[in-house]
């Protein structure tokens, strides 16, 4: 079985996954000539009702990184994955849901630093701005669709990162949320439902739950695994990111009402949850079918669940297959191409540089802004050598930065004053960088991340390089109370 | 039958017949929607025109 071991697509798969590709591009093409304004374009003119954002929500914050990134640890641990990794997820945004989407509702924001500059000023406007550009970037997709057209269809990597990024930069190009959304529901429908029957094939093509359950070791069931009590910490306060989720926010500012978001939330979680332990049941199918030799022994966690799926899948249903996981891939390519456009134009050039820039302007800068933000996004994919050490970086630097600001200028009462949003804001993402840095340089490498040990008296301190939170976001609240500190004193004087 | 299988299952049916249930209702509001976005658009040229 291993040396058969058959991942080509028939003809008709590649018949099923071009007219996919077209079908979008057509679609783009379609919602383009309806959309003429900013608002439109950006936040789709306030209008999206609760299914059209269950759709784009699910689909957007769920890429590759999920898919292959749960399957991984799946592969390797078990159930864990959706107990440790997951679950703090579906807390935070149900707090979001409940709690957050209420408050923003309540004002015209189009954006995140729109709500830094509302209570804070500029300044902390534009560093938000910043790190909401970097953490935009949707490198590991890019990536993960250069890997997935390299096994499927044998291309090089370099080319599966033109070939699908060029396809989703296309379509919101012309129709920009709308767009975004729209395509997101098609890409909704085809990532769960090709989920959802490449599970049964997979799991009888190990003989059923009962040799899964004889082959695997225990550890595979325990829910919460073998995780260090500091590590399990982190990976909830990593959930804590939620709260300042960019594509969640312009969803947010996007709906029609709030009682849609609270809704398309609630719902979303069910579907997270189900996605979430679909991917991890296939990645332990996966570790069966090694134990059973029907996959090679050296596989890489990461490409456990295409393996295994398009190993168990017959022909035809792998082209769906390979729809769904491009659907996966281009759903949050296309979203996060739009809104590090809208932080380079929306959040910064025009407040700084051209405050009277017109509508039409705007929109002509975003388009443009979309396609330039694709330019970081492939030179990183193809000159960095360990993307992991892009990715934690990228996605720890949003955090410490905007979610003390943020969360105090929804709940705290009184006046915000301008100090404390750039210092917090200005205090976390340099914390984030020292750290970062300092990890990186000074540290050892191990199990993909880096290490620094610190010997302190008889003691040792094990700083991992996804600790930064543990340092940042304290002193973010520091840094938020010395400048409503300053400012009172200021006022006093 | 172990609460992993019934947990499996119960995410197959969430994925495969929830969403699609999901999009019959995306497909009904559609048209809503996109009716909306084109008066936006209309009124958005009549005020710029008026502006101009």
């Amino acid at each position: 079985m291993i040396e058969n071991l058959n991942l080509q697509l028939d003809l008709l798969d590649y018949t099923i996954v071009i007219l996919y590709l077209g079908g979008m591009i057509t679609v783009g093409l379609w919602i383009a000539r309806k959309v003429r304004d900013f608002t439109s374009f950006f936040v789709a003119g306030h209008l999206m009702t609760t299914p059209l954002l269950i759709s784009t929500l699910v689909s957007t914050y769920y890429g590759l990184d999920v898919t292959f990134g749960v399957s991984e640890v799946s592969f390797e641990e078990g159930v864990m994955a959706w107990f440790v990794y997951s679950r703090p997820y579906y807390l935070a945004i149900l707090v979001t849901g409940l709690f957050v989407a209420r408050r923003l509702k309540a004002f015209a924001f189009l954006s995140l630093p729109d709500i830094a500059e509302h209570f804070y000023g500029k300044g902390t406007r534009v560093t938000m701005a910043l790190a909401n550009f970097l953490y935009n970037l949707p490198i590991l997709s890019i990536i993960g669709m250069g890997v997935l057209f390299k096994i499927t269809l044998g291309l090089s990597e370099i080319q599966g990162y033109l070939l699908g990024a060029s396809i989703a930069v296309v379509y919101t190009l012309l129709g920009g949320l709308w767009a975004d959304a729209i395509t997101d529901t098609f890409q909704f429908v085809l990532m769960c439902v090709t989920l959802a029957i490449a599970i049964p094939f997979a799991i009888q093509m190990v003989g059923g739950f009962e040799w899964i359950f004889a082959q695997l070791d225990a550890k595979y069931f325990a829910s919460m695994g073998e995780v260090a009590p500091g590590y399990l910490f982190a990976l909830a306060l990593s959930a804590f990111s939620v709260f300042v989720e960019p594509a969640l926010y312009q969803r947010i500012f996007a709906a029609k009402d709030e009682r849609s978001v609270r809704r398309a939330l609630l719902i979303g979680i069910l579907l997270w949850a189900a996605y979430d332990w679909g991917v991890t049941i296939l990645g332990i199918a996966a570790a069966a079918a090694v134990k059973q030799n029907l996959l090679p022994a050296d596989i890489e966690g990461r490409q456990a669940l295409i393996h295994m799926v398009l190993v168990s899948l017959p022909i035809g249903l792998k082209g769906f297959f390979i729809a769904g996981i491009l659907s996966a891939a281009m759903s949050t390519v296309d979203s996060y191409l739009l809104l590090s456009s809208g932080n380079m134009t929306y959040d910064i050039y025009r407040p700084l540089f051209r405050p009277d820039m017109s509508d039409a302007a705007l929109l002509r800068w975003t388009r443009i802004g979309i396609v330039a933000s694709l330019i970081p996004c492939l030179a990183i994919a193809v000159y960095f050598q360990r993307i992991t050490d892009a990715w934690v970086f990228m996605s720890t630097v949003l955090t410490p930065t905007t979610l003390v600001p943020i969360m105090a200028a929804i709940f705290l009462r009184g006046t915000r004053k301008r100090l404390e949003g750039l210092l917090s804001s200005l205090v976390g993402l340099a914390t984030v960088l020292l750290y970062y840095g300092l990890v990186t340089l000074l540290g050892q490498e191990q199990k993909d991340s880096y290490v620094l040990t610190v010997y302190w008296s008889l003691h040792t301190l094990e700083l991992w390089r996804e600790y930064s939170l543990f340092f940042a976001l304290p002193l973010s609240v520091a840094g938020f109370m010395l400048g409503s500190a300053l400012s009172a004193s200021a006022r006093r004087k | 039958m172990s609460m992993w299988e019934i947990g499996t299952w119960l995410a197959c049916i969430v994925l495969g017949p929830g969403a699609l249930a999901i999009f019959l209702f995306f497909l009904r509001d559609a048209r809503k929607m996109l009716q909306g976005l084109e008066k936006q658009s209309s009124d958005r040229e009549v005020n710029d025109r008026t502006e101009a």
